[in-house]
């Protein structure tokens, strides 16, 4: 167990150095950068803004440089936001980032995984076919069409939910934006629920169970939720990737301060060390989600090993 | 050797001529066609797309024209704006042709490219396995934990907002999974007697990869671009709906969406019609895919 957590995270080391290459070198290739005006400044001034962010040393160095500064967590300075640093600045986003996304996959892992399996349970009763044709339906609806209608519908027309704003957390300001992130995940997730847990109900061990004379409620609880669960548990790392790239619409929508909205921001102005710095962050976060699913995959399947 | 089979083949047809053969793909026809969702889906697909094609010659409006004096009207039959206009005065339901020609040859062209790269990698990486395939693999599973939508993101501020980046950007990220698919069959093809015998017969491995590998992947490919399509419109929708895809005076349903859930407050079919005409668009692609699989693999169900 130790040996493989070891391996996968020695495994990660060479996946995350990719990653913040390829960052660092898109965004110093990148034609214009963020001190590019029409104004042109004297070459004094220049001169000193590039020394002030070590842009004139040659590309090597300021990758190592770099390298070396993540390596203590330190992001660097922002290239637009004078006086923060991209620390600060994600600092500042987490906070709301985190409550949207840890929020809406505990939501729509709930309500998932209920409707699929009482939809397998119900198999082919109406129940079953409208959950089924609704989610659906929720598949077919990107998070930027849902988010503006579910605004337009409940902000505006019904005035019952603020359309944005993070208003400190307030909790009427975060259902929409929740709601948003979650239907799609909710839609998959209870139609992958649905197919593993008919696929269980069908299998020797229930048959096994049920002969026993266990009653129905103790055979689902028991032993057939444990067997189903197991490919939404492999859906959890696609799963978070989904709410990240959602969240960066989510937020853009729902005029939330969070991380997305900075990646958005730092993208259009080409502020390099925001952009890599959040970007390094999402596959960090990535890497260490699929190893905890590898983990808790094992853990609950006897037939997998380490 | 060849008349041997000839010979063999007059023998059989002698015994029972009157049954004639069907192939794989007539089978998978006849499947797909008992399929009412996916028929259905097929016929609200081509009808999207022949609109998108051959509608804007025979509106009366053309999609840039503005026209001051009619700002914001809701839909209407008398005026010819028959989705209604945008805040420059400009003819909604031509947008959304137009912007549905753009999104639908960027799913297609975009999911071409992925299949191309898609399919030469899965196979090279699965025929000639060892350490190519170790190595190739770790490769897309580097890429694999790479945020994707963030990695395009990024090519599209480096290389501009152009549209064949887009193309490409988008085809570049897309490709993972085929390969996946693809390496996985190849590998499970290989074992088979039929290209063992012509190793045995001296095919080069290019020459097997391209006449027996490849034909024979086309099921699970065909299947998969249809799932694809949908997914690659969706993130182009999304870039544009940032700003970083198709600009304007072109336009796409994510260009559309985008302004309309800017000025929804004030036009909410800015908003609603676009919205549709994507959702019923990946819908129908969506039923297809699935119908092509229950046709083409009936096996699983």
């Amino acid at each position: 167990m130790i040996k493989f957590i070891v391996k996968r995270l020695l495994i990660a080391i060479p996946t995350l150095l990719v990653i913040i290459a390829f960052g660092f070198i898109m965004m110093r290739v990148a034609p214009g950068g963020p001190f590019t005006s029409e104004r042109a400044l004297p070459p004094e001034i220049e001169r000193n803004i590039q020394e002030a962010y070590n842009l004139n040393k040659p590309i090597w160095e300021q990758f190592y440089i770099y390298i070396k500064n993540l390596s203590v967590g330190d992001f660097g300075p922002s290239f637009k936001y004078k006086d923060f640093t991209v620390n600060e600045l994600i600092l500042s986003g987490l906070p709301v980032s985190v409550t949207l996304g840890l929020s809406s996959i505990i939501i729509s892992l709930f309500i998932g995984c209920f409707l699929g399996i009482v939809a397998a349970i119900k198999r082919n009763t109406y129940f079953d076919y409208s959950v089924m044709s609704i989610s659906l339906i929720g598949i077919c609806i990107p998070s930027f069409v849902m988010a503006p209608l579910l605004s337009l519908f409940f902000g505006l027309y019904l005035g019952l939910l603020p359309t944005s704003g993070w208003n400190g957390g307030n909790v009427l300001n975060l259902i929409l934006p929740i709601t948003a992130l979650s239907l799609p995940q909710i839609a998959v997730i209870s139609r992958m629920m649905r197919a593993s847990t008919i696929e269980v109900l069908n299998s020797n061990f229930i048959r096994t169970a049920r002969s026993k004379g266990l009653s129905p409620s103790y055979i689902v609880r028991k032993h057939v939720i444990r067997a189903s669960i197991l490919p939404i548990i492999e859906y959890l790392a696609p799963a978070s990737a989904g709410l990240m790239t959602g969240s960066i619409i989510v937020e853009q929508i729902f005029g939330l301060p969070g991380i997305g909205r900075y990646f958005v921001v730092g993208a259009l102005q080409r502020d390099y060390t925001l952009v890599s710095g959040v970007m390094i962050l999402y596959a960090s976060l990535l890497i260490a989600l699929i190893l905890v699913t590898d983990i808790l995959r094992a853990l609950l399947d006897p037939r997998v090993k380490l | 050797m060849f008349g041997i089979r000839k010979y063999d083949n007059k023998m059989v047809n002698k015994g029972a001529s009157i049954v004639k053969g069907r192939s794989l793909w007539i089978d998978a026809r006849r499947r797909l066609f008992q399929n009412k969702a996916a028929v259905t889906a097929l016929f609200l697909l081509i009808v999207i797309s022949l609109l998108s094609i051959f509608g804007p010659f025979f509106l009366q409006h053309n999609f840039s024209d503005t026209d001051w004096g009619s700002i914001y009207q809701s839909p209407n039959l008398q005026t010819g704006h028959y989705l209604g206009t945008d805040g420059n005065g400009r003819d909604l339901l031509v947008r959304i042709l137009y912007g549905g020609r753009l999104s639908l040859s960027i799913g297609l062209i975009a999911t071409l490219v992925s299949v191309f790269i898609g399919v030469i990698y899965g196979t090279i990486a699965g025929y000639f396995g060892g350490k190519l395939d170790i190595f190739m693999m770790r490769v897309v599973e580097i890429l694999y934990a790479m945020p994707y939508l963030i990695f395009v993101i990024i090519l599209m501020v480096v290389f501009g907002r152009n549209i064949y980046f887009l193309f490409l950007a988008i085809g570049a990220v897309e490709w993972l999974t085929m390969a996946r698919i693809v390496r996985g069959q190849t590998i499970s093809l290989k074992e088979k007697e039929f290209i063992e015998t012509s190793k045995a017969l001296g095919q080069s491995d290019l020459l097997i990869i391209i006449k027996h590998i490849i034909p024979n992947l086309a099921g699970p490919i065909v299947v998969y671009i249809t799932l694809m399509v949908p997914s690659v419109i969706i993130l182009e929708s999304f870039l544009s709906f940032l700003g970083l895809g198709v600009q304007e005076p072109l336009t796409s349903w994510g260009v559309l969406i985008s302004e309309g859930s800017r000025e929804m407050e004030a036009a909410w079919w800015l908003l609603i019609f676009p919205g549709l005409f994507m959702v019923i668009t990946l819908a129908s692609l969506n039923f297809i895919g699935d119908g092509l699989r229950d046709a083409i693999d009936p096996k699983e169900y």
